[in-house]
């Protein structure tokens, strides 16, 4: 869950007054959804990663698909993996809500109960290169073992809803 | 805040930049109502009393006519005919009544007279002429009366009124020169006393028209004129070979103030062909200085009093159930009319759809309809109007939703998602409702190419009903820009 703010608006000072007369002027305002959208592993070919974090012996491919409400994120974690036999739950479960997401300062956090019921959580940050965007880090298990993970923006908020990747977990 | 003193500091500017030019008004002139009375024309002597001599004065009675027609000419001058003026007394109720009366007392009079009681004779030949005096009598039958004012005049002078005789006596002659008397029929005193007031009704009649002051009050009166002329022929000059250098006078005397505003000397030519642009000459010279009183028209609601207008608004609620400001866009229909340049009603018709907020707390997009009218307060200059609009608000709001919970926005309705991660009381639903209130605009209408306007206004609004209302969205702050058309 995000960090709601206050409810109700209450403006604390004139200068957010005087801003808000410009964004009458000049229309709504909509920041931009900084960690909106579709992350993978990426190279010639989506590529598995082994997350010694999640389950030891764990190969998969790994891909998070989000959207950003101001500081709140909500978003889903999927896990695809055709071959792991410690769990047959990996084979239905192929994905975890995140949960408790935030995203502050460039930095994401996030936790995610995976279907053994590994709570890991997510500590990544939001870097630019040349024209790509990435979020580096690491998903840390509840023994403290951590793996590191590099996503790459492959679509942004739009490609999520026009490829259902916002339809959270789905049982095969 | 800081628009509304934006826009005031615009008004001074403005005020600044365009000197306070008078309201458009067009000073439309009062048409002035004039009367020209016939001339009388004197004999040349005093000798004609008692032999009378040819008294031509149809000469006169053109030139009557040519200054009616001259000052007919002129746009803002009625000219009330004489003849019509004659007629239409003669046919007044009043008229009748009182001339029989007056007619009545006359031939009472006469008989008294004839049996020697003057005395009595004097006080009915007296009611006769007030009775006839009181109708105008003098300008329907001017002979008539002048026959009457005659017979009191001698009557007067028979019992030692000589005062009164020689004012009655000297009107007699004037209302109609061409009376005379038989040599012998009146005592030796009476004849004198008539020729004494002839003599004196010629050296001074010139130039003092008597007969206005004694008849113009009665004659504006009645007439509803503005001004009378009169034509002062003075003595008879004769035939046109005799009137060569002739000198006449032509006065023109107001109802307000009552006096003398206009005196022309003028001088008869050998050519009576010349006496219309004689006089259309005079008119002129009369036209150029009479004042005219003004009429401030209803020009001022022709101006702009009807307008309407179209126009883009930006509007913002600032109490909402979000944590942002809820912005929407649409599309303002208004119209006004002003019954006067600084107060009129105005009515406006407005569509707004929501969009989006910064934290997506808006689930639906709202649509909403608002219907404002009240009165208006203007300045109005010749290109610009300032109005402050007061009104009263009707404002339908369709139904949404808003959320804080990321995941009741992130996944579709009814995915796994949602329904694994969103929880349905976490979601607030407001259904369709209708709020009222308070709507005060501030605005400015610029106008170009005569009658199209460009407008921009800021408007504020206040909601309290209904009282128990649930709908969290009020305050709405709006901008408004856009154009119309003013008739």
């Amino acid at each position: 869950m995000g960090n709601n703010t206050e409810p109700g608006f209450a403006p604390r000072s004139s200068g957010a007054l005087l801003g808000l007369m410009l964004a009458l002027l000049l229309g709504a305002c909509d920041a931009r959804d900084e960690v909106g959208g579709l992350w993978q592993v990426q190279g010639p070919q989506p590529q598995k990663v082994a997350l010694e974090a999640l389950e030891p012996g764990f190969s998969g491919l790994v891909a998070i698909s989000s959207d950003q409400y101001g500081q709140d994120v909500a978003g889903t974690l999927f896990l695809f993996t055709d071959s792991y036999s410690k769990i047959d739950a990996w084979a239905h479960c192929p994905c975890a809500y995140m949960e408790k997401s935030e995203f502050s300062s460039g930095r994401l956090t996030f936790t995610a109960s995976l279907c053994s019921g590994t709570v890991v959580t997510g500590e990544f940050e939001l870097l630019l290169e040349e024209e790509a965007e990435f979020l580096q880090g690491r998903l840390v298990g509840p023994d403290g073992t951590s793996s590191n993970l590099t996503l790459v923006r492959t679509g942004d908020a739009g490609v999520v809803r026009d490829e259902e990747w916002d339809r959270g977990c789905q049982l095969p | 805040m800081p628009l509304l003193v934006g826009l005031a500091a615009l008004a001074i500017l403005m005020t600044l930049l365009c000197p306070p030019s008078a309201l458009a008004q067009m000073q439309v002139r009062k048409p002035k109502k004039v009367l020209v009375l016939q001339p009388r024309v004197l004999p040349p002597s005093c000798d004609q009393l008692f032999a009378p001599q040819p008294h031509d004065v149809t000469r006169w009675n053109r030139m009557h006519k040519a200054l009616e027609t001259a000052l007919g000419t002129y746009e803002d001058v009625v000219v009330l005919s004489f003849g019509e003026f004659r007629s239409n007394m003669g046919k007044r109720d009043d008229y009748r009544e009182k001339s029989v009366l007056g007619r009545e007392f006359f031939l009472l009079g006469q008989e008294e007279y004839k049996e020697l009681r003057q005395a009595e004779a004097q006080r009915h030949l007296q009611r006769s002429v007030n009775l006839l005096d009181s109708v105008l009598y003098e300008f329907v039958e001017p002979e008539a009366l002048s026959q009457i004012l005659l017979l009191l005049g001698v009557t007067q002078v028979e019992v030692g009124e000589m005062g009164q005789a020689h004012i009655n006596l000297r009107r007699a002659l004037s209302i109609w020169p061409q009376t005379s008397v038989v040599k012998g029929y009146y005592p030796t005193a009476v004849e004198r006393a008539i020729s004494t007031a002839c003599e004196d009704l010629l050296h001074t009649h010139a130039t003092n028209p008597t007969v206005l002051w004694e008849s113009a009050a009665a004659i504006f009166q009645i007439t509803k004129a503005d001004t009378l002329f009169v034509i002062l022929p003075g003595r008879n000059p004769g035939s046109d070979a005799d009137s060569v250098g002739h000198q006449f006078e032509l006065v023109a005397v107001d109802r307000e103030p009552r006096a003398i505003t206009f005196r022309d000397s003028l001088t008869l030519t050998p050519d009576p062909t010349q006496d219309q642009q004689l006089m259309s000459a005079s008119a002129s010279r009369w036209a150029a200085c009479t004042p005219f009183s003004t009429l401030q028209t209803a020009t001022t609601k022709e101006a702009r009093s009807w307008t309407l207008a179209g126009a883009y608004q930006q509007m913002a609620y600032m109490a909402t159930p979000t944590r942002d400001p809820i912005f929407n866009w649409g599309f303002s229909f208004s119209g006004s009319h002003f019954f006067l340049p600084t107060f009129g009603i105005m009515g406006k018709l407005q569509f707004f759809s929501s969009v989006p907020d910064r934290y997506g707390d808006l689930l639906d997009e709202i649509r909403s309809v608002r219907l404002v009218a009240g009165p208006a307060f203007a300045l109005s200059g010749d290109w610009w109007r300032l109005f402050v609009l007061t009104a009263a608000e009707a404002h339908t709001f369709g139904s949404f939703r808003t959320s804080r919970d990321p995941d009741c926005k992130f996944y579709q309705p009814d995915s796994p998602g949602y329904n694994a991660m969103c929880e349905p009381s976490r979601i607030n639903q407001f259904d369709f409702a209708v709020q009222g209130g308070f709507y005060l605009a501030l605005g400015s209408q610029l106008y170009f190419a005569n009658q199209l306007f460009i407008e921009v206004s800021a408007s504020f609004s206040a909601y309290f009903l209904p009282i128990n209302r649930s709908l969290e969205l009020n305050f709405p702050v709006g901008l408004e820009v856009g154009g119309g058309i003013s008739f």
